[in-house]
């Protein structure tokens, strides 16, 4: 496949249905009751952490791939993907201080359940790249990563699933859920998140671009004989 | 030597012994592995004392630690399952930095490999062996802890928290095994091992810690609750069948 | 306009909403950044491979494909640190295997 191909339409799909969600999100959707205008945050904090949560989910399915065809490509495109998450994983645990601090007058509260089992996630996947640098025989090492990331990616509803259950007893759930949101809201929240979903799949190409190319010319310089 | 080459090459089980296959028979069956190798373990283990022993100190040592760092000396409930528990993942990470470094450093992979056996006998016996030093530990650890620390009885306690301890256990050990397989032959295995162990243990600590409050407490005395249990088996049965699935790509070499 | 302009004088929500609508697209940014960066490195390195194979080789090519490298090649390297530092044991005195090329430009 050559590199790089349907990078620009994917580019140009994704800044088209950000614009089009953020115009939703500023000017379509209504002020909630309860929260008012921090609660805009919800369209953006919630997509990104599901799509993260998948992209977690997706590079353990592409190590599965890797594992039973031994194809190299396919533990590129898991470590492509994972780091993508860890990324923007970042974006959501910041989001949601942000939204607490703003609901709560706290930089972290215990008592949102998915942002608790999110930063467990991260704290998980935050020694991917650290147990990848630790191995050194490229071919061990992303035999290694692919057992991690099936693992994690188990891990990942596991989790989740271990946390709500934890905190059913404690207060309810503040930061907002997404279940039985009113029609505007609703369909806010899916442009949202297919405009989150095509933002990772760019990003992801163009990660995957940048290193086809790199591991090419290292190759073409080496068959040269120049380094 | 007789003309067809005999295949009397016997495991690389440091001394336990696998009955040798009759001529050109099949290899010893997995579960006769499992045996030799979970034999071998348990001997190299009795004799260097290197797990089992600090496991168990560094628990009873914890819960001093916690004495004079909590300034209490009785906890019940919610504080007593969280003191008990922390203390037992973290004794356990110790155990799991242990377990396969003898492996690594003295070619056990090697010669196991060579051994026309099936590769997931190896992880079976593993993960026997660390429930096995785990159940030692609580052996000594939960004593100590109803000595030092717990307010109520451990008594009545005890039938409910037997259950939780033996399928938290095999949680602990399924994914300690995979972990340690994991981290031991990658340089700062004994940080990369808890690292990786720690927030994948989660749920464990979650079941166990909200299963054992309601046991543990004065005030709100409670019944053993399902749910806990469930999801201990779910997390059980899970990891269980993934380490099964991915072992095997951990060894090769 | 009607749900903007209503809310704007309300002053504590919406200084969170920018806050954090700030953060993701200046992440966005950085990383693009970050990707343009290494765009212009890639083409440096191109450029300079194609000036050289417009001389003659300074040694004799190494003999040409090697199984791997037919084709898409493998990742046959380590993943690239991005931003953080490179830690001492890992390449000082590595002797760069064949299939493991030392990464000397990659501190971003």
């Amino acid at each position: 496949m050559p590199i790089g191909r349907g990078l620009r339409t994917l580019s140009i799909s994704t800044v088209a249905a950000m614009g089009v969600a953020l115009g939703l999100v500023f000017f379509y959707a209504p002020i909630e009751a309860e929260e008012g205008f921090l609660q805009k945050i919800f369209y953006l904090h919630v997509p990104l952490a599901i799509v993260s949560l998948c992209g977690f989910v997706l590079g353990g399915l592409m190590a599965i791939a890797h594992l039973r065809t031994r194809d190299q490509r396919w533990d590129l495109r898991s470590y492509v993907t994972i780091h993508m998450s860890l990324i923007l994983g970042v974006v959501v645990l910041l989001t949601g201080a942000i939204w607490a601090r703003g609901s709560w007058g706290h930089w972290w509260v215990w008592s949102e359940p998915t942002l608790v089992s999110f930063l467990i996630v991260m704290l998980l996947y935050a020694t991917y790249q650290p147990l990848r640098f630790a191995i050194e025989d490229p071919e061990r090492q992303a035999r290694y990563a692919s057992v991690f990331a099936i693992t994690a990616g188990a891990f990942v509803p596991m989790n989740f699933l271990a946390v709500r259950l934890s905190s059913s007893y404690l207060h309810p759930r503040v930061l907002g859920s997404s279940s039985n949101l009113p029609p505007p809201m609703a369909l806010t929240f899916g442009v949202s998140l297919g405009a989150m979903a095509l933002l990772f799949a760019t990003l992801c190409s163009y990660e995957l671009a940048a290193k086809r190319t790199r591991i090419l010319l290292k190759s073409s310089s080496r068959i040269l004989g120049y380094r | 030597m007789s003309a067809v080459a005999p295949d009397t090459h016997l495991p690389a089980t440091g001394g336990a012994r696998v009955p040798p296959p009759a001529p050109r028979s099949k290899p010893p069956g997995t579960l006769v592995v499992v045996a030799a190798l979970l034999r071998k373990e348990l001997l190299v283990e009795l004799r260097t004392l290197e797990s089992v022993p600090g496991m168990s100190l560094f628990a009873v040592s914890t819960f001093v630690v916690f004495h004079f760092a909590l300034n209490r000396s009785s906890v019940d409930g919610d504080l007593a399952a969280g003191v008990l528990w922390v203390t037992l993942l973290f004794a356990a990470m110790l155990g799991v930095n242990r377990l396969f470094v003898a492996d690594a450093e003295q070619g056990g992979f090697d010669g196991f490999l060579l051994a026309p056996v099936d590769r997931s006998a190896m992880l079976a016996a593993k993960v026997l062996a660390l429930l096995a030093y785990l159940i030692v530990l609580e052996l000594v650890a939960v004593p100590a802890f109803g000595l030092l620390l717990l307010g109520p009885s451990l008594g009545q306690a005890l039938p409910g928290l037997l259950a939780v301890l033996v399928l938290a256990d095999i949680g602990i050990a399924v994914i300690g095994t995979l972990i340690a397989a994991l981290a031991v032959r990658t340089r700062a295995r004994d940080l990369l091992g808890p690292l990786l162990a720690l927030p994948l243990l989660v749920p464990v600590v979650i079941g166990g810690a909200r299963a054992s409050s309601p046991l543990l407490s004065i005030v709100h005395p409670g019944g053993l609750q399902l749910r806990w249990l469930g999801t201990l088996g779910l997390y059980d049965l899970v990891f269980g069948l993934i380490a099964y699935a991915v072992f095997d790509f951990l060894l090769e070499d | 306009m009607n749900s903007l302009a209503a809310t704007l004088p309300q002053g504590t929500g919406s200084g969170y909403v920018a806050a954090a609508y700030i953060v993701f697209f200046a992440i966005v940014l950085i990383y693009v950044a970050i990707m343009a960066i290494r765009l212009s490195r890639v083409e440096r390195d191109v450029r300079e491979l194609h000036a050289r194979a417009g001389q003659p080789p300074q040694q004799p090519p190494q003999p040409a494909a090697r199984p791997g490298d037919v084709g898409e090649p493998q990742l046959a390297e380590q993943p690239q640190l991005g931003a953080r530092p490179r830690r001492q044991d890992e390449t000082h005195g590595q002797t760069p295997e064949p299939h493991t090329p030392v990464r000397e430009r990659e501190t971003v």
